[in-house]
């Protein structure tokens, strides 16, 4: 397998130093820089399949960095940021970016979400692309569910599903970014009329989110919209 | 029917005696001053035309003796009346009984100008009468000296009850001491005293027109009246077509003033401001009589608006320290955690793997309590980001029931729901309600006593949706319920749980941002808390 090199760009040289020696321990090769351009001046030296991002540093900040970097790169960018706010992870990814980890992280957390990255990035390009056209797979973001097979792929590692599991995901995400109330995906799922109530399904939709997401209290595809319903979140 | 009679005068005897000594003694005496006034009054009548017609002497002084006493028995009984008054309210504070009744709210001057003219009516009838001039007793005697009996029954009679009543209405009103109160003067110089300056001016300002109006009117008046009798008289005709061009320009000026466009300019301005609009100056005439006050509410817009800026500028910075804080707090954090997990990898003893385990999890709770911190305080100075819904509670607080349902499970604790059949309808920021919930609900689970169930009961109270939460406390709650809302606050004192005791502040201040309120309550060993939020009236079923 060929080695990924990672570039972990952050202004205190500790959260680098530490970060970096966790990667090397996954077995990835790891590069640094300590402000926004000395991360471009790596990727004009270096070959950088990911690189994780800092937002607030010196010279130049994350953001802008993001953006001249996307403007010759498509490799993937995780910004890691201690800011927690809602309009600071849209506005990181309506820029570019891939994936917002909040500082402090869980190391596993972050390890997941960096395999889950290079995952999509490198392994499975070619796959999804072929996958979209054929109408019985659905692709959203990093899950793929083959109706054929009834099969569930979250970043190219296959889930199990139970039916009414893979039901509800399959009614989701044939409308992304719709919300669904508990009563409508009763009745499309179950077939019944007596309505089990909203518990129900939010148990499953809990069990679902355990099995596909990295986070699950923190889900990047299957959403609770409170006090409304469900929906499974758009992604290219 | 007899019996009926009889059963009436009964209860008017029984009225009559509840009614005091001196209300009847006034009462005769007023009857009988009235009689033996107009008596008088006949005398008088009877013996002038007695002389006049049957022995042609003039004026004698039988004659003005009559006169004089007809008229004196009506002064004199009036000074009677309030002689006795005046000893009798210095004795023994019988007067004090006095109520005021429908007749003494009169208007005083009414009550005088009516006191006068009788008066005046009294003297001049008699007058009339020696001077042969055509008047009402004129009229009487005119048919003779026989109908003289019947025009005083008619005339003098009642005008001596008259003068005589308002003369007593008046003495007591100086009893009850209510003189001013029932006076239009006394009341209008009161209201004068009690006038802002700006009203001072104002009313001074168009007295003049009011006036000059009146006057213009009753001129008119007397003109066109003299030219209807005095016909041709061209100096009439002009004068009173200019009394009424006059009164026309006083009117116009008094009607046509700016007044009342200016107060609706003004009330504008303030309901500008009342809407948030803190840029509006005044747009009056300086001439105006409101132009000050127009100018002073600019002034008080523009101090307004300087504060707002000064503390918008205060808030920001202060929002600003907080994230600075919290990211400089979190920045060393980060590098804590990943060396702790670095640790973690190295081989240790089982000892130090223990302690880097201990490590690990207090600063998992460092890094909650950091960001609790943050979002306590972005929301308890109002900059947290809202975004606003229309929420159902039922379905809130079942996916929330459903989302901790491990948590639940593993606590052993029994939750009993009520819920109603319809939808609860609010207003409220999902992801926040969601952990405001999570937050009470954790609480809940958290501090009761094992083998107790814990109550969820949400319901519509008139317009109010409305949740409680009430659970029985393992622990003795030794505090108030404001003590508990406080930061940092918890339900053990000992700290035995875990949690920093920011949960409750953070629900408050969440709930109290999206415009609801949280109430605590601590009832022995019951703590209960309770949510309300505005119901939002369905206006049309979601698909």
């Amino acid at each position: 397998m060929e080695q990924y090199s990672i570039l972990v760009v952050d202004d205190d040289r500790e959260i680098v130093r530490s970060l970096g020696k966790l990667l090397e321990l996954e077995g990835y090769r790891v590069l640094t820089a300590f402000n926004g351009m000395e991360a471009l001046d790596r990727l004009e030296t270096d070959t950088v399949h990911l690189i994780l991002l800092d937002v607030m540093m010196p010279q130049l900040n994350g953001l802008s960095a993001l953006m001249r970097i996307r403007q010759k790169h498509n490799i993937p960018v995780i910004i890691l940021s201690a800011k927690t706010e809602e309009s600071d992870k849209v506005s990181g990814l309506t820029m570019g970016a891939d994936d917002y980890v909040t500082k402090p992280y869980n190391t596993a957390e972050l390890m997941a979400r960096v395999r889950s990255q290079l995952r999509r990035y490198f392994s499975l390009g070619s796959a999804a692309g072929d996958g979209n056209v054929s109408g019985n797979v659905l692709k959203n973001g990093g899950l793929l569910l083959d109706r054929n097979a009834k099969q569930l792929t979250v970043d190219g590692e296959p889930v199990r599903l139970t039916a009414t599991e893979y039901k509800i995901l399959e009614l989701l995400m044939e409308h992304p970014g719709y919300v669904f109330s508990a009563e409508q995906i009763y009745s499309r799922v179950w077939q019944e009329d007596a309505y089990a109530g909203e518990k129900t399904v939010m148990v499953h939709i809990r069990r679902i989110r355990e099995k596909i997401e990295i986070t699950p209290k923190n889900p990047k595809y299957l959403k609770v919209v409170w006090g409304i319903g469900y929906k499974i979140e758009k992604y290219d | 029917m007899a019996t009926r009679l009889k059963n009436m005068i009964k209860s008017a005897a029984e009225k009559l005696k509840s009614v005091s000594v001196w209300a009847k003694t006034a009462f005769v005496l007023w009857l009988l001053g009235g009689a033996v006034a107009s008596f008088a009054a006949y005398r008088f009548i009877y013996q002038h035309n007695f002389y006049i017609r049957w022995y042609s002497v003039s004026y004698s002084s039988p004659l003005w003796a009559t006169y004089a006493l007809s008229l004196g028995l009506l002064a004199g009984a009036a000074l009677a009346a309030y002689l006795y008054l005046h000893f009798f309210r210095s004795r023994a504070d019988g007067w004090k009984k006095l109520k005021v009744r429908a007749l003494d709210q009169l208007s005083a001057e009414l009550l005088l100008a009516a006191a006068i003219l009788t008066g005046f009516l009294w003297v001049g009838e008699l007058r009339s009468v020696v001077f042969q001039s055509e008047s009402l007793a004129g009229f009487f005697v005119f048919y003779g000296l026989e109908s003289l009996t019947l025009g005083c029954a008619l005339l003098f009679f009642p005008l001596a009850l008259l003068f005589l009543g308002c003369l007593i209405l008046l003495i007591r009103r100086r009893l009850l001491g209510i003189w001013g109160d029932t006076s239009w003067i006394s009341r209008l110089y009161r209201r004068w005293q009690k006038a802002t300056p700006f009203e001072k001016q104002l009313r001074t300002k168009y007295l003049l027109s009011y006036t000059l109006m009146a006057g213009g009117i009753l001129l008119g008046i007397v003109c066109f009246y003299l030219l209807s009798t005095w016909y041709g008289a061209d100096e009439l005709i002009i004068l009173g077509l200019i009394s009424e061009f006059l009164t026309f320009l006083a009117a116009a000026w008094a009607l046509n003033n700016r007044l009342y466009t200016d107060l609706g300019q003004l009330l504008g301005q303030i309901g500008a401001m009342a809407g948030g609009d803190l840029s509006v100056r005044t747009s009056l005439d300086a001439r105006s009589d409101l132009y000050p006050a127009s100018c002073q509410l600019g002034e008080i817009s523009e101090s307004l608006q300087t504060i707002l800026d000064k503390q918008m500028r205060a808030e920001r910075m202060k929002i600003d320290l907080i994230t600075n804080v919290s990211h400089d707090l979190k920045t060393p954090l980060t590098s804590m955690i990943g060396y702790v997990d670095l640790l973690k990898q190295e081989p240790l003893s089982d000892a130090a793997q223990d302690y880097v385990e201990v490590l690990s999890s207090r600063m998992e709770s460092l890094k909650d309590m950091i960001q609790d911190i943050f979002d306590l305080s972005k929301s308890t100075s109002g900059t947290a980001e809202l975004h606003l819904e229309t929420l159902d509670m039922k379905k809130l607080l079942e996916q929330t029931l459903g989302d901790m349902e491990d948590a639940i499970k593993s606590s052993g604790m029994v939750i009993r729901e009520a819920m109603p059949e319809m939808p609860l309808k609010f207003t409220g920021d999902g992801k926040k309600m969601y952990r405001v919930l999570q937050n009470l609900i954790g609480n809940a689970l958290k501090y009761s006593l094992a083998g107790t169930r814990i109550y969820i009961i949400a319901e519509r109270r008139a317009s109010q949706v409305q949740v409680t939460i009430k659970n029985t406390a393992a622990y003795e709650m030794d505090f108030t319920s404001e003590e508990i809302m406080e930061r940092f606050a918890r339900g053990d004192k000992s700290r035995n749980t875990e949690g920093h005791g920011l949960g409750l502040a953070i629900a408050e201040s969440f709930v109290k941002n999206m415009k609801g309120g949280l109430q605590v309550t601590v009832d022995g060993d019951q703590f209960k808390v309770q949510l309300t939020f505005p119901v939002v009236e369905e206006t049309r079923v979601m698909a």
